[in-house]
């Protein structure tokens, strides 16, 4: 009589000598999964930490659509907001935790409205949930228009989406009196920091994965044939202010951050995810996906997470050309500028 | 150099191409200087019949930097020399060479939030981005106009507000080589979006204060355009030329109140 239990005829790659010592095949590595993958035609927004932004360039080089909702003429393009606010479907800028995420999709649907939504400077009002934007608003009446007219540019991107794409950074936040969840420490970039008004929280594993829920039910609120698309950092964190070693407060956190993926998935069985955290902190990461600083991840680390994201194709696809640096309105505006400009004149008035 | 009989257009073509040229009255009580909206004063003149408009008009090549160098040193200097107000006519275009057409990526500026009449999402881009591309793209050249202007009174002048859609078309399609330019992009006239004109007033509105903000931090005085210039948010179609962007004389005539009435002359 033959002994059977549920090992035998367990995939090769379930294996560990089979499917690691013999050689990784990158994309048997989200098999098993909950990952729908992603199409040539569908229509991408993404959101979250700045790894969250390396997967633009692919998605563009792939053919596959990247919303983007609050974008500029190129003629002011050489004035660049910083820290990335164009690097995402619109320009919220990175958000690094499940809760920001959350209250970002609260506030386009009217839901939530932080206590404290702006710091007052000399030259400006600052957005506390986008505090590195170079260019700010002067007034009360324009600070309201400039919010309300990124909320709802936010909410049309994900209106838009066949697919939502989550990317979770950190379980270490600060937070308002009201809960409302900042991007970064106030203080860092901009703002004061108070003791008094602001604290220091680090999201459990429960909290994230009530989050992910929260953010699912909320992006089918707004855009019911959406796919909810979760994947996790690799990076380490920047600081911790734990007051552990910042070694070990990253893996406490990203450890959080991958339970809770899995817990939400048990919970709520349309989120997908992608292993971007395994593919460039697994035992069969390649050499050189990280730089020397340990916390950069290379552009062959971004090509390998990419190749298991679209395929070997959608990460050697040609770059495209640049794109032309006027447009072809702004190049006939100028036409009729110049038609109409100084020596041209001489004749307009005989 | 000293300002010359009254010209007029007619020889004004041949003088504009070699050197800078004084036109207008032979005892002003201003000399205007400046970019291409200074036709419209030139304009003013020849409407009176070259009779008794209190301006002269610096006409002259502006193309490139040595012209440009050659023509502000001209007005500096005459207006010196005469002890006479110098009115500058900065630029006024910029809003219509980078934004007369709307391009793909639509935006608006506050207050303009809409709603559109075609229904389309504008996302407004901050106020402060905008001074800061006019900044960068118009105003460096007058400022080294203004530090060469010490001891000098000097007046800047308000330029033309947008115009209506309409006139603007109308401009537009007398302008063979945009029409050859817009084929040539592969489009035609008819299927060019305009910037709405909300947006555009505001645009024209940021150019208008940082002219002001300038003659300030320069002790000059800024001229703003009247309240009866506009019509429906647009320069009013009598004070229009037939194009996408210029004033005619009667606009002229009324900036030169405004200015003349400033200066309490």
């Amino acid at each position: 009589m033959t002994m059977t239990h549920p090992y035998q005829g367990i995939p090769r790659y379930s294996r560990w000598k089979q499917g690691v010592v013999d050689g990784v095949e990158t994309s048997v590595l989200t098999a098993g999964l909950r990952f729908r993958g992603l199409q040539s035609d569908d229509r991408v927004f993404s959101a979250g930490s700045c790894f969250a932004s390396n997967i633009v360039p692919y998605l563009e080089r792939a053919g596959i659509t990247y919303i983007r909702t609050e974008k500029r003429p190129r003629v002011l393009s050489g004035l660049v907001d910083g820290l990335g606010y164009e690097n995402f479907s619109a320009r919220f800028g990175n958000i690094y935790t499940s809760r920001q995420f959350l209250q970002l999709l609260l506030r386009c649907t009217d839901q939530w409205r932080p206590r404290e939504d702006r710091w007052r400077t000399d030259r400006g009002l600052i957005d506390p949930f986008r505090p590195g934007l170079a260019f700010i608003a002067s007034s009360d009446a324009e600070f309201n228009a400039l919010t309300g007219s990124h909320l709802l540019a936010t909410r049309a991107a994900i209106e838009e989406a066949t697919v939502v794409i989550f990317t979770l950074g950190l379980t270490e936040a600060w937070q308002a009196t009201d809960g409302s969840v900042f991007p970064v420490c106030p203080g860092t970039i901009a703002g004061e920091f108070d003791p008094a008004k602001h604290h220091f929280m680090n999201l459990s594993t429960n909290q994230v994965a009530e989050d992910l829920i929260a953010c699912h039910a909320q992006i089918l609120e707004i855009n019911g044939d959406a796919r909810f698309l979760v994947t996790v950092s690799p990076v380490p964190l920047t600081a911790t202010a734990t007051g552990k070693h910042v070694v070990v407060a990253s893996l406490e956190s990203k450890s959080i951050l991958r339970a809770a993926v899995s817990e939400a998935q048990a919970r709520q069985k349309e989120i997908d995810y992608f292993p971007s955290y395994e593919l460039l902190m697994g035992w069969q990461t390649p050499p050189g996906c990280w730089d020397k600083d340990m916390r950069t991840v290379t552009r062959a680390g971004l090509d390998y997470v990419m190749s298991a994201l679209l395929g070997a194709e959608g990460v050697t696809s040609k770059d495209q050309p640049a794109q032309a640096h006027m447009s072809r309105a702004e190049t006939l505006s100028q036409i009729i500028s110049e038609a109409e400009c100084d020596e041209a004149m001489y004749g307009k008035f005989a | 150099m000293s300002i010359g009989a009254a010209t007029t257009m007619l020889e004004l073509v041949s003088i504009a191409e070699v050197a800078p040229q004084w036109v207008g009255s032979r005892s002003p009580v201003l000399l205007i200087a400046g970019h291409s909206h200074r036709g419209a004063f030139v304009d003013y003149f020849n409407r009176s019949g070259g009779g008794n408009v209190p301006v002269a008009i610096l006409e002259g090549p502006m193309g490139d930097d040595s012209d440009a160098s050659s023509y502000w040193s001209t007005a500096v200097s005459t207006a010196r020399a005469g002890g006479l107000p110098l009115a500058i006519v900065w630029d006024g275009n910029r809003h219509i060479a980078h934004f007369l057409l709307e391009s793909d990526e639509m935006f608006s500026v506050f207050p303009a939030t809409g709603p559109w009449k075609d229904g389309l999402r504008r996302p407004l881009i901050p106020r402060s981005l905008l001074r800061e591309f006019f900044v960068v793209h118009s105003l460096s050249g007058l400022r080294t106009v203004l530090k060469g202007c010490a001891g000098l009174s000097v007046i800047l002048l308000g330029t033309p507000p947008p115009k209506s859609d309409d006139k603007v078309w109308l401009g537009a399609r007398r302008e063979r080589m945009l029409i050859e330019a817009a084929e040539r992009l592969g489009m035609t006239l008819s299927a060019l979006r305009l910037t709405p004109l909300p947006v555009r007033l505001e645009l024209w509105k940021i150019t208008q204060e940082l002219l002001s903000e300038i003659a300030d931090e320069f002790g000059a005085m800024f001229v703003a355009v009247p309240a009866s210039a506009f019509s429906n948010g647009a320069l009013a179609p009598r004070l229009s030329v037939e194009d996408a962007s210029h004033a005619n004389g009667l606009w002229a005539e009324i900036m030169v109140r405004e200015a003349t009435r400033a200066l309490g002359a």
